[in-house]
C-alpha cells in the first residue's frame, strides 16, 4: 500500500485513501458535511455476505443514525467502480445523471436540433436533496406519484425519464428557451404542492431544477449538456427553497454583435456621415 | 345577458439596449397619446430598480411594485391615473434587489399582473436599459416590441443587439424600430436603412419602420417640466410624430393585429 501523508489537508488524506481503496477489498463510501466537505469514509470488506438491497438499507440506517452528529448533512457514495456502483446508485450518477438512455435520447434529439434548427430544452430535477438512498419504504409510492403528475404539465411529444431518488430527465423537442423555463416552472409548481418536504435530511429542499437549452448553432454533445444540467441542479439543491437554475447559455457568445455586424453597422454610418 | 370576454389587451415593450435615448419620455407620451384616442392605456414602469416613469410624470409614488414582489400586493391597489384612460404602475428607484428579480420572482410578478391588464386596450412596459433579465423577460412577456435607437453608432449598436438577443434567444422576429431625435427626415431614413440592411443580412428578419421623432425642445422642457409634451405642446413636431404613431399602432392592432411588415 502507498504511504499516506498525513500531514497534509485532512480532506486530501481521504481522498488518496479513496483512491487507493481501489486497489484493495473495500468499498470507499464517502461522508460528507455541509457544502460537500468531506468528514470521513466508511470501508467496507467487500466480502461482507450481504445482499446489495440489505447493505443499502442497512447504509440509509447509519445514515439516520448520523442525523444526530453536528455537522453532518448527508451520507454519498464513494469512488464509482463497479462494486461501488451497485452498493450506492448515487455513485454512478456521473454519465448520464443516472438516468438510463438519457444521453442516447438527447443525443438523438441534438442530431434532431442541427437538422430543423428547432431548439430543444433538457430538464433534470430532483424532489428532496437525494439523500436518502433508497428511498425509506414509507415514500415507496410516491416516484410513481411524481411521474404521474410531471407527465401531466408535459406535452405528448416532449421525453420523460425517471431514475433513482426522485431523479427525473425531462427532454423538450422543439422548444425555445423561454417555453423550457415555462415547462419547469409548471412542474415546479406541481410537484411543490403535491410534495411537501418530506426529506428528513434537508428539509429545506422541495424540488429543485436545473435546464439548459441547445439550438442549431450550439456544438455540445449529449454528455456535456447533461453534465451542465446536473451542475445547475446541484447548485439548486444547494440553494434550496425550491429553485431553477439555467446553466450560461453555449449560445450567448453567438448573441455578441461580431466585428462583420458592426463593419455592416458603422460603415453605412460612416457613409451617412460623410454625405451629411 | 352574459357579457362579452373582453379581448386580451395589446401588450407592447418599449426597449432601447443603450440608456438615455429617450424610452420614457417616448413611452409616456405614447400613453398620453393612446388614451387621447379613447384607449385605455396602462404603462407598466420596467426598470423594476431605477424607475422614472413617476419622475417624468411628477407624481407622488407611495407604493410601488416592490410592494407587489415583496409582500404580495395586489398591483390594482398601486395603480395611479394620470389622465382619463391613461394609468400607471410605478416601479421603485434605488433597489438594487427589484433590479435583479429571480426567474421565480419574475414570474411571479408576470402572474400578478395578469388580472390588472386585463382591464385596459393597450398596456405599455417602459423597461430598463441593457440586457438584464427583467428587460429580457417583459420584452419576451410583450406581443409586440418597440427599439427605440437615436442616430448615435451606440445607440444604434446597442439598440442591434438587443434585437440579436431577443431574436436568438426568445425566437422574436418583429420589431417595430423607431428612430429618436433626428436632426432631419433624411438622416432617420439613413439610420432606419442602415438597421433594415444589417438586421435583414445577419437575422434574416425585417424590422417595421414605427416612425420618426425629430429633434424637438419640447421634449426636454417636458422633462424638466415633468409633464407630457403631448399634453402641454401637442402641435409641436415632436406632439405631432407621437400622436401619429399611437394612431397607426391603433390602426394596424385593432384592424389587424399582426399585420404589420
Amino acid at each position: 500500500m502507498t504511504r499516506l501523508d498525513l500531514s497534509g489537508d485532512p480532506e486530501r488524506i481521504l481522498l488518496d485513501l479513496e483512491q487507493q481503496m481501489q486497489h484493495y477489498p473495500f468499498r470507499p463510501l464517502r461522508l460528507t458535511g455541509n457544502r460537500n466537505r468531506m468528514l470521513g469514509l466508511f470501508l467496507l470488506p467487500r466480502s461482507i455476505p450481504l445482499a446489495e438491497t440489505v447493505l443499502q438499507r442497512s447504509l440509509t440506517e447509519i445514515a439516520l443514525q448520523l442525523e444526530e452528529w453536528a455537522g453532518v448533512e448527508k451520507m454519498a457514495a464513494g469512488l464509482p467502480h463497479s462494486s461501488n456502483h451497485r452498493a450506492c446508485p448515487a455513485a454512478g450518477r456521473s454519465a448520464g445523471f443516472g438516468l438510463p438512455h438519457l444521453e442516447e435520447r438527447l443525443a438523438s434529439e441534438i442530431e434532431r436540433v442541427r437538422q430543423t434548427r428547432l431548439p430543444c430544452g433538457l430538464i433534470l430535477l430532483q424532489i428532496g436533496s437525494g439523500a436518502v438512498d433508497p428511498l425509506p419504504e414509507v415514500h415507496a409510492q410516491l416516484p410513481g406519484k411524481a411521474t404521474e403528475l410531471i407527465r401531466a404539465v408535459l406535452r405528448k411529444s416532449d421525453v420523460l425519464l425517471a431514475g433513482h431518488s426522485f431523479r427525473f430527465g425531462v427532454i423538450l423537442p422543439g422548444t425555445s428557451l423561454r417555453e423550457t423555463t415555462k415547462c419547469a416552472e409548471r412542474i415546479r409548481k406541481a410537484l411543490a404542492n403535491e410534495f411537501p418536504s418530506w426529506d428528513i435530511f434537508d428539509p429545506a429542499a422541495a424540488v429543485s431544477i436545473g435546464l439548459v437549452f441547445c439550438q442549431a448553432s450550439d456544438r455540445e454533445s449529449a454528455g456535456s449538456l447533461t453534465a451542465k444540467a446536473a451542475k445547475e441542479l446541484a447548485r439548486a439543491v444547494e440553494l434550496g427553497g425550491n429553485r431553477i437554475c439555467q446553466a450560461a447559455l453555449a449560445a450567448d457568445s453567438i448573441c455578441q454583435v461580431t466585428a462583420e455586424e458592426r463593419a455592416e453597422l458603422f460603415g453605412n454610418l460612416s457613409n451617412r456621415d460623410r454625405q451629411l | 345577458m352574459k357579457s362579452k370576454q373582453p379581448p386580451a389587451p395589446l401588450i407592447i415593450s418599449i426597449s432601447s439596449g443603450k440608456g438615455g435615448v429617450g424610452k420614457t419620455s417616448f413611452s409616456v407620451n405614447f400613453a398620453a397619446a393612446l388614451a387621447k384616442l379613447n384607449k385605455r392605456v396602462l404603462l407598466i414602469d420596467g426598470d423594476l430598480g431605477l424607475a422614472n416613469v413617476d419622475v417624468l410624470l411628477g407624481l407622488n409614488v407611495r407604493r410601488n411594485l416592490q410592494a407587489t414582489v415583496e409582500e404580495g400586493c395586489d398591483p390594482t391597489e398601486l395603480l395611479l391615473e394620470v389622465e382619463p384612460g391613461f394609468m400607471v404602475l410605478p416601479a421603485s428607484s434605488g433597489i438594487p434587489e427589484m433590479a435583479n428579480l429571480s426567474s421565480e420572482e419574475q414570474a411571479y410578478l408576470t402572474d400578478a399582473l395578469e388580472p390588472v391588464i386585463t382591464r385596459f386596450d393597450l398596456v405599455l412596459v417602459d423597461t430598463a436599459a441593457g440586457l438584464g433579465e427583467a428587460v429580457l423577460w417583459f420584452n419576451d412577456w410583450a406581443m409586440e416590441n418597440i427599439v427605440i435607437l437615436s442616430p448615435d453608432p451606440t445607440s444604434m449598436t446597442d439598440a442591434y443587439a438587443l434585437i440579436k438577443v431577443l431574436h436568438t434567444r426568445y425566437d422574436k422576429k418583429r420589431f417595430h424600430l423607431l428612430v429618436n431625435s433626428s436632426r432631419s427626415d433624411k438622416e432617420a431614413t439613413e439610420v432606419f436603412s442602415t438597421m433594415r440592411t444589417v438586421l435583414e443580412r445577419f437575422l434574416k428578419i425585417s424590422p417595421h419602420h414605427l416612425g420618426v421623432i425629430p429633434q424637438d425642445e419640447v421634449v426636454s422642457k417636458a422633462v424638466r417640466r415633468q409633464k407630457p409634451f403631448l399634453l402641454t405642446n401637442p402641435n409641436s413636431r415632436a406632439g405631432k410624430a407621437v400622436h401619429e404613431i399611437a394612431e397607426r399602432i391603433i390602426g394596424s392592432y385593432f384592424s389587424d393585429i399582426c399585420k404589420v411588415n
